[in-house]
């Protein structure tokens, strides 16, 4: 539509220019191979989806979230209750282990200490550490957590590896989000005579709190998504749901990983991939719902 | 030496102040009575701001200032001394700067923002300082009905005017002002003048303004910088009589700006 315009447009003046034309031909085409550019953008994760979405639909039924995993070999019929439980439990604990550090971490480090020797070191050690495969925290999970400190395969062990990986994610963002706030805000505050942290807590944390959230959404949802760092940690074949701290749990992306690798079903291979894609579809609405919240309040 | 600083709010001596080494205003001496609006001019980059900043001791925010020499009284006492307390120094001598910010608050959150901090109500509710300080600046009638929404939503005049309340809100014994109409438009800037010849009776107010006419219509006394030091300081009146230097007279006429 917007091309057609643009080319009726050229022909007017440009039939006695054929340079004129040609540009215009170049900028037409520019847009055009720009917007399909963008257009994949929306294209890749609708195909990805709609593809799972086509192929597992029939398998989603309530009893599919309630139940535990049945059958012979385990998981060709039945639920996948405990692995969504685990998954949940696994995100929410790591979160709350690592939300606190990197938060007062980013405030430090952006009102604090910045400019100094100390925040550029630990802003390229953290740069580094959200670099590093989610299977080496893995494998550092096993080592440390539950061999060296004896927690053994355990939601807890789990949980502790998946904050390793959240935090340098939520800390950088943080501190952006702070950064990115003019000083002019931090001035007209302090001719005010109120102190550094009635600022932080009253002017710099509401405004950077949308970017916060969205550091947490893409913190919290890579977590959840990653079957490596849970998979020597934390994850078990099968579990009836229950959760306990130092008992293994199942876990979505695991769980896909057992039922696809081992060729039990496809069908509930896809089903979970549905599962976990809209877990992660209701966690960035409710995040969407708390920024607003937050930039509400006040 | 203290009968003079009994009947002046601000006396300042031989100030001298520097960023990263580099001096950029020298030798300021000034006494300022109360009840006067004092007005400081001259060219871009004279230091205007930076001996404004000096004031309410907001310059020390900036990395690498630094007051080389010099003291400024206010109310007898050096803001300077070691043992004054800085955030008290800037309550009492409020600031409203070039650029109005609203912080992310509604706009009785933001008129509250440094009386909350200082609970500094004087037996007053919340609601009566955000009223008074809103009919103060002339306000109130046109946000009344929207205290609780968000003060980014107000138009850029407003929010100067939003900005002065949240000074005065913290009951100020001073005023300090950076340009603060050289983002509105006239009609703002009509209301703000106003508006100052109004606190005038409160409290002594110091402006620093590019707008020559402003600083005829408004001061009581006029302060000439140019590159860092005073080339004229006197009755405004007798500024633009009686312009002692070549650069004052360039400038007060609008050859130079
Ligand atoms: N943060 C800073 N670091 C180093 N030099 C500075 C800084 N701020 C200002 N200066 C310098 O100090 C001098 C005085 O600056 P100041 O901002 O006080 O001028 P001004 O009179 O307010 O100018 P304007 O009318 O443009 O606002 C200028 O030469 C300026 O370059
Ligand atoms: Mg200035």
């Amino acid at each position: 539509m917007h091309e057609s315009v643009t080319y009726i447009e050229t022909s007017i003046g440009a039939s006695t220019c054929t340079y004129r034309r040609w540009r215009n031909f170049l900028n037409t085409s520019m847009e055009g191979f720009l917007w399909i550019c963008g257009a994949i953008g929306l294209l890749l994760p609708l195909s990805i989806f709609g593809y799972i979405c086509f192929e597992g639909v029939n398998h989603l039924s309530i009893s599919f979230i309630t139940e535990y995993p049945k059958g012979t070999p385990l998981g060709t019929s039945g639920g996948i209750m405990p692995a969504i439980l685990g998954s949940f439990f696994l995100a929410l604990i790591g979160f709350i282990l690592s939300f606190p550090f990197a938060l007062f971490g980013g405030i430090y480090l952006s009102e604090y200490g910045r400019e100094t020797k100390f925040a550029h070191v630990v802003r390229f050690f953290v740069e580094c550490l959200t670099a590093v495969p989610a299977i080496i925290y893995g494998l550092f999970g096993y080592a440390f957590l539950v061999v060296f400190l004896k927690f053994g395969v355990s939601l807890i062990a789990g949980s502790i590896t998946l904050s390793l990986i959240m935090f340098p994610i939520m800390l950088i963002s943080i501190q952006e989000a702070l950064l990115s706030i003019k000083d002019e805000y931090r001035e007209a505050a302090f001719a005010l005579g109120v102190s550094k942290i009635y600022i932080i807590r009253r002017v710099l944390i509401p405004r950077a709190w949308p970017s916060i959230v969205a550091g947490i959404v893409l913190a919290v949802g890579h977590a959840i998504g990653s079957a490596s760092p849970v998979l020597f940690t934390a994850s078990i074949y099968f579990s009836k749901g229950n959760v306990s701290l130092d008992q293994p749990v199942m876990t979505l992306p695991t769980h896909l990983y057992y039922i696809v690798s081992e060729a039990i079903s496809m069908d509930h291979g896809y089903g979970t991939a549905i599962v976990l894609i809209l877990g992660l579809l209701i966690f960035n609405l409710c995040a969407m719902f708390l920024r607003k919240v937050g930039s509400l309040k006040q | 030496m203290m009968i003079i600083y009994n009947n002046m709010t601000f006396v300042i001596r031989s100030l001298s102040i520097a960023y990263k080494g580099r001096v950029v205003l020298t030798d300021v001496n000034l006494n300022v009575p109360a009840k006067q609006i004092t007005a400081v001019i001259g060219p871009s980059g004279c230091g205007k701001s930076t001996l404004l900043r000096a004031l309410n001791r907001t310059l020390e925010l900036v990395p690498g200032a630094e007051v080389k020499s010099g003291e400024v009284y206010f109310q007898g006492k050096n803001i300077y001394d070691k043992d004054t307390d800085v955030q008290i120094v800037r309550k009492r001598i409020g600031m409203v700067m070039q650029k109005p910010i609203a912080f992310p608050l509604s706009i009785k959150e933001n008129v509250l923002f440094g009386v909350k901090f200082h609970k500094n109500f004087n037996g007053k509710s919340k609601g009566e300082i955000v009223e008074t300080s809103l009919k103060t600046v002339g306000l109130f009638d046109e946000v009344k009905d929207r205290l609780n929404d968000k003060a980014y939503a107000l138009s850029l005049g407003q929010l100067q005017r939003l900005c002065i309340a949240r000074a005065l809100a913290n009951n100020p014994e001073a005023l300090l002002m950076d340009e603060p109409c050289s983002a509105l438009d006239p009609i703002s800037t009509g209301k703000i003048e106003e508006l100052i010849l109004q606190l005038k009776d409160r409290l002594p107010i110091f402006i620093v303004t590019h707008n020559i006419a402003q600083a005829k219509r408004i001061s009581d006394y006029c302060l000439f910088l140019s590159d860092g030091r005073v080339l004229q300081q006197c009755n405004t009146l007798e500024i633009f009589e009686n312009p002692l230097d070549e650069k004052v007279r360039d400038f007060i006429t609008g050859r130079i700006g």
